[in-house]
């Protein structure tokens, strides 16, 4: 199956992030020891592990939706994190890629399972006005410095590759795994500042710098 | 500008231009589909012959109580494959898709069916968890070679279903492994088929499948159609819950009729209508005849009529009927009932017109076996002037 290597990365990251987290009582960045390197190794073993007549992976992949290329990114930075090494994105960074998967998700899922007449998923198939919106959005974020048009410019790469299953290129730019993730951070990100400055949260955030964050 | 950001927008511009770049990767020809030319053959009146039908019941398969759900395809001159799932249950673990094949020759019958695939070859040839299969659709070019969509689920009932093709180069003597397609961005779930596809002209299927979670909609798969950036994409001709399960009858080379079972309230057969070769369509409209949420048939008969097979009732399946259009599916005439028995179930019908230009109706008899109905025109003609306008 294509693409399962790629479902097998991401199972042994989450594990690993799992493990990490309860072993460092949450806190990043993580330490960097021989232990940690060693259960990384493991981790990404044990979607390998056959379990009546399936490797792990295999079994999940009859659930899963795949894996697009952001959720990987995240889950590499979160692992690199974890590991103590520098991360791959800043936070407002992660916040793109966060509002990304939330947009492309609520213009995607409502509309594959009929609402209204207008199919977005079938633009990703051709030669669609998707590719040219996403690929100036990737332009001006890497532009501007912003690491995540990277992770849009690998996507069109993957997509090109056929590194997964789905010939779609929607299904390299978000899953609905993804688009959970990234509502739940959205809305910790919105719950925490406004808990933290309840007048000036979201204003204050807005006129802040890319650059300024680190 | 820093070098880095040069680069960058470097690579982005050559990402996009892989892209758009005609005549690379996966055999990007030029543009996508919708819309898609049907080849549909000038009508040709067929020569004046006796009236002919001949009823047969075929065999369910070794050890097999329920089938449900069959489809024909001639797969050479005169000869016939027929496939259906069957098990102790429907959505059983134990429910594999059978074959049967039928020789051209006169007096020849069905062979002993055989299965093509179980949840476990599904499980092994997709390499994920497979719970169990069923809708399969046979289809064909007539050169020998036999296609085979069906679907599989791994949670769930059938809304939870995706779809997989294998195909057979010798008459369903040895398959490749399936491959699974993936038509939808929401865990590539509610993707079912079981209507006859129409081919495109120059190569490629136009497949009616349809959608049933949450909304239940028709939609279309362009399956190998040489324009297409894939080999399988899809359209949808409406969304919504008012019609799916359709049946697609092509008019011409960009005109077409779809006729979809009820989705909602209204029990009534409900029509769509596309003049583009499928890029708009008429929103959903009532035809005229009834329908208890059954399945359909439908298709285009030599001579440039429409044939459907449908329960002619609002409620059950306890008949089943032929219909025919005369003006592209304006009005219908009622023709033989080809089955009838208070409390019975008769669903699923799958029609086909083969070669020598005879019909084939296969159908779900009571659950317990799949019956082959053969009829020319003179018959069916005959059963028009005796029967109900």
């Amino acid at each position: 199956m294509t693409g399962l290597w790629l479902l097998q990365g991401l199972m042994g990251l989450g594990l690993f992030l799992v493990i990490q987290a309860v072993r460092q009582g949450g806190r990043l960045p993580g330490r960097s020891s021989a232990i940690s390197w060693v259960l990384l190794g493991g981790c990404l073993l044990v979607p390998r592990i056959p379990v009546g007549g399936l490797s792990l992976a295999q079994w999940v992949a009859g659930f899963s939706p795949g894996c697009s290329i952001p959720l990987l990114a995240v889950a590499a930075h979160a692992a690199i994190r974890a590991l103590g090494g520098p991360p791959l994105f800043r936070p407002q960074e992660l916040q793109s890629l966060w509002i990304l998967g939330v947009v492309l998700g609520v213009v995607l899922y409502p509309a594959s399972l009929g609402w209204g007449t207008w199919d977005p998923y079938a633009e990703g198939w051709g030669r669609s006005w998707i590719f040219l919106v996403l690929g100036v959005v990737a332009a001006v974020f890497l532009l501007l410095g912003v690491r995540s048009g990277y992770v849009l410019l690998a996507a069109i790469l993957a997509w090109r590759l056929g590194a997964l299953e789905s010939t779609n290129y929607w299904d390299y730019l978000v899953d609905p795994q993804f688009f959970l993730i990234a509502l739940i951070c959205l809305a910790m990100g919105a719950f925490a500042r406004a808990r933290a400055n309840p007048a000036a949260a979201a204003g204050s955030e807005a006129k802040k710098p890319l650059n300024a964050v680190g | 500008m820093k070098t880095p950001s040069v680069v960058a927008v470097v690579a982005a511009v050559l990402a996009m231009g892989l892209h758009l770049w005609p005549g690379t990767g996966k055999g990007i020809r030029g543009r996508t589909v919708p819309p898609a030319t049907w080849a549909v053959p000038a009508p040709v009146q067929i020569p004046a012959a006796p009236a002919f039908v001949r009823e047969e019941l075929l065999e369910p398969g070794p050890g097999v109580a329920s089938v449900h759900v069959a489809s024909l395809a001639e797969f050479a001159p005169g000869r016939l494959a027929a496939c259906w799932y069957g098990g102790s249950k429907e959505g059983a673990r134990d429910v594999g898709i059978y074959l049967t094949v039928r020789d051209g020759a006169p007096g020849s019958h069905w062979s002993p069916p055989t299965a093509v695939v179980f949840a476990q070859t599904a499980e092994r040839e997709l390499q994920r968890y497979v719970k169990k299969v069923g809708n399969p659709l046979l289809f064909s070019d007539g050169q020998g070679q036999l296609q085979l969509l069906f679907v599989s689920i791994a949670a769930g009932g059938w809304s939870g279903s995706s779809l997989n093709l294998r195909r057979s180069p010798d008459a369903g003597k040895t398959w490749s492994p399936s491959r699974r397609l993936v038509l939808s961005p929401f865990y590539n779930v509610s993707e079912l088929v079981k209507n006859a596809p129409i081919p495109v002209e120059g190569g490629g299927w136009c497949v009616p499948i349809y959608h049933e979670m949450i909304g239940k909609f028709p939609e279309l798969l362009w399956l190998g159609v040489p324009d297409a950036l894939t080999t399988a994409v899809r359209s949808r001709p409406f969304g919504g819950r008012t019609a799916f399960q359709p049946a697609l009858v092509p008019l011409g080379a960009r005109r077409a009729l779809l006729l979809c079972r009820t989705a909602g309230d209204r029990t009534e057969l409900f029509g769509s209508r596309t003049e583009d070769g499928g890029v708009h369509w008429s929103s959903p409209a009532l035809v005229g005849l009834p329908n208890s949420g059954s399945g359909i048939a439908a298709i285009r008969m030599s001579d440039g009529r429409i044939l459907l097979a449908f329960n002619d009732t609002q409620s059950g399946r306890d008949n089943l009927r032929l219909a025919v259009s005369a003006d592209e599916g304006v009005t219908w005439r009622r023709a033989a009932t080809v089955a009838s028995e208070p409390g019975a179930d008769y669903s699923s019908p799958y029609l086909l017109q083969t070669r020598d230009g005879r019909f084939h109706l296969v159908f779900t008899w009571k659950r317990l076996a799949i019956r082959h109905v053969e009829f020319n025109t003179a018959w069916l003609d005959a059963s028009m002037k005796e029967g109900t306008p």
